[in-house]
């Protein structure tokens, strides 16, 4: 009779008893895997809508966490960032192993893509290394079915002597099987695992052994063979880990004469003479168990290749596809974004006629409704624009845009994935920020989260058409088209060249990406992506901007001279008795003084004396105070500089013909030179609160943060400066 | 055709990946290039003796598609240029 696989044996024990025991801490299973293997899908299967966004002190890479009970066991479940390898070369590949290693999961899933088992088991390999008995969930069993693949699940098991459990984690088929599974090897301990894995060639295998042989590598709590291949392989953190150890300077020794070695007699690197044995050894395993059709067919995913990167028809459907998702994200988002403005209306009018007049009410209409009013109408943007990428990275159409759009990006040392956060920025800086999650490397991803604000986004085309309306009235159009679409795009790729030159400088990440076959998304998935991408916006995001907003509120309300008041009221009131004015030019009156009061009020305030107290940084540009104190209210949000500049320039409160006398105000008090280095410096520098704090939270770093406020800051005022000093030089006006 | 008698006139000429057109069956010979991006192309499967097809180039001719042990991958092409091939029929 032949041996039961591993697996067999297990859902036999669990038949017996074992998993009745109640334990009294919950289990931790990590699922790790190759990007596409649909680990995503499992885990959400897994853990249903029980997840979030784990808290990892100093990580960068996302790492949800969920829970699941099985048959009254408590689960913790950790999605491991996808990778396809465990050598810290990338920062998700040691935040994954250092996970594995320190944290000690109880057991380790290691999701499969069971359609290209020879690649994803090259991480399993190293998992065995490791001392790792993985769980294989071999995923997508679906399409290894429809594409007629045999594979013997149990005599790949008993080869490899780890259990395989075969999921369809888009419908959730045979998950129980897989916690159960799960919660039975957690129960019977964390089984190391000792067979001979791969076959290294003589002359690896001698220097393995030699490395073994020294004292110092058993002493880290992992497999000495582990580590010996970590060092042939150059690993920087195994390697680092080790010269600091005693001893440790001797073992470096070893394996730099071993790859030089190995390099010598093999013609190859020690590095890739590993990848061929791990690979070597899974040929082997396979080369029993697994019977492939001979491919016939072209495959659709081929077909809908064919057109989607077509050498013509390429970009067509990528602009239509990115004109979708911006129309859907702006267009059809205006109208939930027009309900909530109006729900927001309606909370501030309703407090405004339930409280008394005071102070607080103050506080509660325009510090906390005003702030959070100004967050929650960017949810319908996050929550479409979210929805949409959902689609386009399961369904397989965003390694596309990223295959047929990487060549320009690259010109400037961005990926293709830049595009979609740069497209998005001119709708709204904020999903654009967010939309950069979706690169891989870090890098690329700092580099998009910083370039993105560069983007002219759909709050200062206010700024824009009523300078270019006041000042440049003949080009208009031209002007507002320049600064909305042209100046931003191009700052954007110039500083991202900048950047590649200078900060970033060898900072290249590999392109190297997979191209997965088309798969249809599922709505489940996309829906729990969408939410948690909103989720995150709500809960880390808003906290931080409603305390900027009340702090804002303050300066622009606080400190109140009740003198001015009363000094104006005394003038208005001797205005409203005085008997030689006609009532029409009473009215006149009373409307200059009373904004003239405020114009003295606002001066008074703390964004009033701190845009006063600035004027000196910005005279070089040709900005005075009241340019100083608008730019500074632009900090809330771009599109106030317009409403504060009707407070600053107008002589005269009323409603009437208001557009029109702003617009006379803008000229009277700006030259066209001074009005388009105004514009240049509303489009280059900081970007409002909110997206600013969207910045900050995304790039999770404090040095980047405060780079990223310096450099847009330093950026505006050095290319405003050159604009207006330079336009003066040659005469303009 | 042309192709074929093209390839046969190169028949155990090694060339890097990013000569080839789209269409051709290669065999990898050696993979040069920076650590980071050898690291990357040999976990995924690039290595000597693997047959490898050049799919197609992308629509401004950089990055290109390739097919290899059942999966496709995109590289630049300057990543391309460190994989060194010999033409297969």
């Amino acid at each position: 009779m032949r041996p039961l696989s591993f697996s067999h044996t297990l859902r036999q024990n669990l038949k017996k008893n074992v998993s009745c025991e109640k334990s009294t801490r919950p289990f931790t299973v990590a699922l790790a895997g190759n990007p596409n293997c649909g680990k995503t899908s499992l885990f959400n299967a897994i853990t249903g809508a029980h997840q979030h966004v784990g808290n990892w002190g100093g990580v960068t890479v996302e790492m949800k966490e969920g829970s699941v009970t099985c048959n009254k066991d408590e689960i913790r479940v950790v999605d491991l960032p996808g990778t396809y390898s465990l050598t810290a070369f990338s920062l998700e590949e040691s935040v994954a192993r250092d996970f594995i290693i320190h944290e000690k999961p109880d057991v380790v899933v290691n999701v499969i893509d069971a359609t290209n088992l020879e690649r994803n088991l090259y991480l399993t390999v190293q998992l065995l290394e490791l001392g790792v008995r993985p769980l294989l969930a071999f995923n997508m069993w679906d399409e290894v079915r429809n594409k007629q693949i045999k594979i013997n699940t149990k005599l790949l098991s008993e080869l490899l002597d780890v259990p395989i459990v075969t999921t369809i984690g888009k419908n959730c088929t045979n998950i129980k099987n897989l916690l159960d599974t799960a919660v039975l090897m957690a129960k019977e301990g964390r089984g190391k695992y000792n067979r001979q894995i791969s076959e290294f060639p003589a002359e690896a295998a001698q220097v393995i052994d030699k490395l073994i042989s020294v004292p110092v590598m058993n002493s880290f709590g992992v497999p000495a063979q582990w580590l010996a291949i970590k060092l042939l392989e150059n690993d920087s953190e195994v390697c680092s880990a080790i010269k600091e150890a005693e001893g440790g300077a001797e073992v470096l020794k070893i394996a730099d004469r071993g790859r030089a070695k190995i390099e010598l007699i093999l013609g190859e690197d020690a590095q890739s003479i590993i990848a061929e044995a791990r690979y070597g050894f899974i040929a082997g395993a396979l080369r029993e168990t697994v019977r492939k059709p001979v491919r016939n067919r072209v495959e659709i995913s081929d077909q809908i290749d064919s057109f989607i990167t077509h050498p013509i028809w390429a970009f067509p459907v990528f602009f239509l596809f990115m004109w979708l998702l911006f129309q859907a994200t702006f267009v059809i988002g205006a109208y939930p974004q027009g309900l909530l403005e109006n729900g927001v209306e309606f909370l501030r009018e309703s407090v405004f006629h339930l409280m008394p007049d005071t102070v607080l009410r103050s506080l509660i209409i325009d510090g906390i409704i005003g702030g959070v009013g100004g967050i929650i109408v960017f949810l319908p943007n996050i929550l479409i624009l979210f929805f949409g990428i959902a689609i386009m990275e399961d369904s397989g159409y965003m390694a596309r845009a990223a295959f047929i759009t990487d060549k320009v990006m690259h010109k400037v040392g961005l990926h293709g994935k830049s595009f979609i956060p740069m497209l998005m920025g001119m709708g709204c800086n904020i999903p654009a920020i967010m939309a950069a999650r979706t690169l891989e490397s870090e890098t690329d991803r700092r580099k998009t989260i910083l370039l993105a604000p560069l983007i002219s986004c759909s709050a200062r085309l206010p700024v824009y058409v009523l300078f270019a309306g006041a000042l440049f009235p003949k080009h208009a159009g031209n002007i507002v088209f320049l600064f909305q679409f042209v100046f931003g795009t191009l700052s954007f790729f110039i500083m991202a060249y900048i950047f590649k030159k200078t900060l970033f400088k060898g900072d290249e990440q590999p392109f190297v990406m997979e191209l997965p076959p088309y798969r249809l998304p599922t709505f489940r998935s996309v829906l729990i992506h969408m939410w948690q991408r909103a989720e995150h916006f709500l809960k880390k995001i808003s906290g931080v901007v409603l305390v900027f907003s009340i702090i804002l509120w303050v300066l622009s309300n606080y400190p109140v001279n009740s003198e001015i008041e009363e000094n104006y009221n005394v003038k208005i009131d001797s205005v409203k008795i005085s008997t030689e004015l006609s009532s029409e030019q009473k009215e006149s009156k009373i409307g200059v003084l009373e904004s003239e009061m405020r114009l003295e009020q606002l001066k008074y305030t703390g964004i009033g004396r701190i845009g006063m107290t600035l004027e000196p940084f910005f005279r070089p540009l040709g900005f005075k105070w009241r340019e100083s104190v608008s730019l500074l209210t632009g900090f809330v949000a771009k599109e106030v500089i317009v409403s504060s500049m009707g407070v600053l320039y107008l002589a005269d409160n009323s409603e009437l013909d208001r557009d029109q006398r702003l617009k006379t105000a803008i000229t009277d008090h700006f030259t066209p030179l001074k009005g388009f280095a105004f514009m240049l410096f509303v489009l280059l520098y900081t970007p409002c609160v909110v997206a600013l704090i969207t910045v900050i939270r995304e790039l999770k770093s404090v040095k980047w943060s405060i780079f990223s406020v310096v450099y847009q800051i330093a950026l505006a005022w050095i290319v405003t400066f050159a604009v207006y000093q330079g336009g003066k030089l040659i005469g303009l006006q | 055709m042309i192709k074929n008698m093209d390839s046969s006139m190169k028949k155990s000429e090694v060339i890097d990946l990013s000569r080839c057109i789209e269409g051709d069956l290669v065999k990898i010979v050696r993979i040069r290039g920076n650590s980071l991006i050898r690291k990357r192309l040999v976990e995924m499967g690039f290595l000597r003796g693997r047959l490898l097809k050049i799919i197609k180039y992308a629509p401004l001719k950089d990055p290109v598609e390739v097919e290899i042990g059942g999966s496709h991958v995109s590289l630049r092409v300057c990543e391309a240029a460190g994989i060194d091939v010999e033409p297969v029929y």
